[in-house]
């Protein structure tokens, strides 16, 4: 069952980042990025991480993507179009990074050696995590220091985004 | 069986087709998507690896991974939400999001 | 609340002025509106809120090193990274209240992103928990790709936003991936066991560890050499600062890059240096890092020679200084064995560097902006003839980058002074050569700013753009009087800077 979950997802998210990074259409790439974004969420539950699971559908799926596609409907006219000399000029690039990555894949695999999911366990792990985020020799700061983060980010973005309303273009 | 190193092996390939997207793109949009699904790579390879991790003194292992996680979603989509409101104010000024078109400033 | 966590809180104090002042100056601008009151109110409130973690931070006693709240690291190391960030976006602040470029309608907005980025900043470089270095990280580069997209108007300020946008997600990208796989190899998110692991995979992991070991510092020193643009990964920085705003140029090229820094130390010192060290693998990274200097002081040396907006010539003058303080670090590298006096040197010579890099810079990009606002002056050719019509901004300008090429009797002398002596004892001396020979091509291009304020140009006086100094300008040029002042007083008389220098080390 597990093995058939994870083949499910991993194919999902695989399909996904195939299409988001090749399809010429702008709209599938950003429909594509939602089916990784799912695929990886569905992982994260083979992994008895539950509340990560449901946040990545939550925010990611439901929030990243609609503010992408968004952008795409506000600022996008050209399709998603793909260069072709870049391909030739970055395939070697790629390549090398690919083969790369691949050998410290290998250094990986040899710490992981023997280390198997066997069961899935329908255990929460709301709790913990939870106790961790208000945990002050835990991820309280972090906590705290995201609040600030977003507050600052989020006016930021308001204050730029006012100011092209209200403008009154040069041009 | 599945073990870690297939979430692995699997992080690795959506890693590398995210830097695709990132390399191949010239619409910043995908551009940000492929970043994007490179940080998604990121973070699977973190929980599995939490998943996975030796039992600490105490019998357990502390969520370290996943809470890491979470706050990497909450700051991509911070990024996110920068990232449309830059680009939408550059399309208004030039009419296009397209990378190799911002060529004011040399590239 | 336990006794401990006050503690902590004290520890956290400077922190807590700047989220104080992001908070207030966001409120009196929302009850205040816009107007000239408000805009008085929020200045005042961000320039408060400065002093107050300056104060803060002077209160501190640093001599023995504290951990706060699990992932915080106070030491004298985080006291100079601090002093010198929350010091840099104050004077910042004075710049963006004048600078004429910023949109009356949006300065008040404009106060809690540098204070944000400040705040963001002190976290990164006092934090050895990976996840603290991912929030101070995006925390200092979120408000900084807004801040540089602030002059909605001009395109090149859009333009710089967008692309700083780009790379830097990019770079985030790949040092959260890094990060994982130190997390894998190590199980902790802590800086000292994630050195332990890569001594443990480095030693016996065979090939395969030492590929894990490689890729992962790879990724992760991509992203810390996106924050100081050194050579790979320096392409955004000339264009990001040409079109962002000045003030925020200035903040890039100093209090970012100084985070940079000192995440770099940090890093470098927890992960590599802390504990056995490897020396093979030490060794070969230091080799590479003097590379990275020599390529990254070169390329931006050579590229500045025939630049003509000023702005883009500090800005790839700022890359050449990334590699000068990159030699610092491929001291540290280099440094065999346990022989920690080496390894300090090498910081030390960092750490010099960086503090007179911050007076020349700082000042340079004040003086910059004062001419740009009065004279509209951007380019070379603007520059012309305007030394005798505002001497002192031009001769304190002249200070600024003697300071910067590393003229003896100013700061910069000192900071090249200790970098070449810790290259040299380290037996790196082609390093030093390479740096001796971009110190002469810096001297050639930075010699024609003054060449064009003052040996150039008609008598007919330019009209200024601003016939008269307000009150807030004239407080910016004492600040920048001040520091062309500590710019010389420092060239002669650095005890006190080696002593507090020493003071900071890891």
């Amino acid at each position: 069952m597990l093995d058939f979950m994870f083949v499910f997802f991993a194919a999902i998210a695989l399909a996904g980042g195939l299409v988001m990074a090749f399809h010429q259409s702008i709209v599938h790439s950003a429909f594509a990025l939602v089916a990784v974004l799912f695929g990886v969420a569905g992982l994260y539950w083979t992994l008895g991480a539950d509340l990560l699971g449901a946040t990545q559908i939550l925010l990611y799926v439901g929030g990243v993507t609609i503010l992408l596609l968004f952008a795409v409907m506000l600022s996008t006219r050209d399709a998603g179009r793909l260069a072709i000399g870049r391909y030739i000029l970055m395939a070697p690039v790629l390549g090398l990074l690919g083969a790369g990555l691949l050998r410290v894949y290998q250094g990986v695999i040899a710490i992981s050696e023997g280390r198997e999911l066997t069961l899935l366990e329908p255990e929460p792990t709301s709790d913990a995590i939870g106790q961790l985020f208000v945990d002050p020799h835990g991820f309280l700061l972090p906590f705290e220091v995201l609040s600030v983060l977003l507050l600052v980010v989020l006016v930021g973005a308001v204050t730029v985004a006012r100011q092209q309303q209200e403008g009154t273009p040069d041009a | 069986m599945i073990g870690l190193e297939h979430y692995l092996y699997l992080s690795g390939v959506v890693f590398t087709l995210g830097l695709c997207g990132v390399m191949m793109r010239r619409n910043v949009i995908l551009v940000l998507m492929g970043v994007e699904i490179m940080l998604n790579a990121a973070n699977l390879a973190l929980v599995a690896f939490n998943k996975f991790m030796l039992p600490g003194a105490d019998g357990t292992v502390a969520p370290d991974g996943q809470v890491f996680v979470f706050f990497t979603i909450a700051v991509a989509a911070a990024e996110v939400a920068v990232a449309l409101v830059i680009a939408v104010a550059l399309f208004r000024r030039l009419d296009t999001v397209n990378v190799d078109d911002v060529a004011n400033l040399r590239w | 609340m336990s006794p401990e966590m006050l503690t902590d809180l004290q520890a956290l104090m400077p922190e807590i002025w700047l989220v104080a002042a992001i908070v207030v100056t966001l409120t009196a601008d929302l009850i205040l509106g816009h107007g000239r009151t408000a805009r008085t109110v929020t200045g005042v409130v961000a320039l408060a809120g400065v002093v107050g973690a300056l104060l803060a931070l002077g209160e501190q006693d640093t001599s023995v090193p504290a951990r706060a709240f699990g992932v915080l690291s106070v030491d004298g190391y985080a006291w100079f990274f601090r002093a010198l960030i929350i010091s840099a976006t104050g004077l910042v602040i004075l710049y963006g209240i004048i600078f004429r470029g910023l949109e009356d309608r949006t300065r008040n907005e404009f106060h809690p992103m540098l204070l944000g980025a400040a705040f963001g900043g002190c976290l990164l470089v006092s934090t050895d928990n990976l996840l603290m270095l991912v929030l101070g990280m995006e925390m200092l580069s979120l408000p900084s790709y807004i801040m540089a997209g602030w002059q909605k108007r001009e395109r090149r300020s859009a333009e710089a936003a967008l692309k700083y946008l780009v790379y830097g997600a990019l770079a985030s990208g790949l040092m959260l991936f890094g990060f994982s796989l130190l997390y894998g190899m190590s199980g902790s998110l802590w800086l000292p066991d994630i050195g332990l692991a890569i001594t443990e995979q480095w030693e016996l992991g065979g090939e395969l560890g030492r590929m894990l070991v490689v890729g992962s510092t790879v990724l992760v020193f991509a992203g810390i050499g996106f924050k100081v643009a050194a050579f790979p990964f320096h392409f955004w920085a000339p264009d990001v600062y040409e079109g962002s705003p000045a003030p925020v140029t200035a903040m890039l090229a100093v209090a970012s890059k100084a985070a940079g820094i000192g995440l770099l130390l940090r890093f470098v010192d927890g992960a590599f240096l802390g504990m056995v060290v490897s020396e093979d693998w030490l060794a070969r990274l230091g080799s590479v890092t003097a590379v990275i200097a020599a390529v990254t002081m070169t390329y931006g040396n050579i590229t500045a020679v025939k630049q003509t907006n000023v702005k883009r010539l500090l800005a790839y003058s700022s890359i050449a200084h990334a590699g000068f303080l990159l030699m610092g670090v491929a001291v540290m590298l280099t440094a065999t064995g346990d022989d920690r006096a080496a390894v300090e040197t090498g910081q030390q010579a960092t750490l010099m560097y960086l503090a007179t890099y911050y007076f020349g810079t700082l000042g340079a990009f004040g003086c910059l902006m004062a001419l740009a606002d009065r004279f509209g002056a951007e380019d070379l050719d603007d520059y012309e003839g305007l030394g005798r019509q505002a001497p002192w901004i031009g001769v304190m300008f002249v200070v600024f980058l003697a300071s910067l090429t590393g003229l003896p009797p100013t700061a910069g002398f000192v900071g090249k002074w200790f970098v070449f002596r810790a290259a040299i004892s380290s037996g790196l001396d082609w390093l030093a050569v390479v740096a001796a020979l971009n110190a002469a091509v810096a001297l050639f291009y930075y010699m024609k700013i003054p060449v064009s304020l003052f040996l150039r140009g008609g008598d007919q006086p330019r009209v200024a753009d601003v016939p008269g100094l307000g009150l807030v300008p004239r407080v910016a040029n004492l600040s920048i009087l001040v520091l062309a002042a500590a710019t010389v007083w420092l060239g002669l008389m650095f005890d006190d800077l080696i002593a507090w220098v020493n003071a900071s080390l890891l």
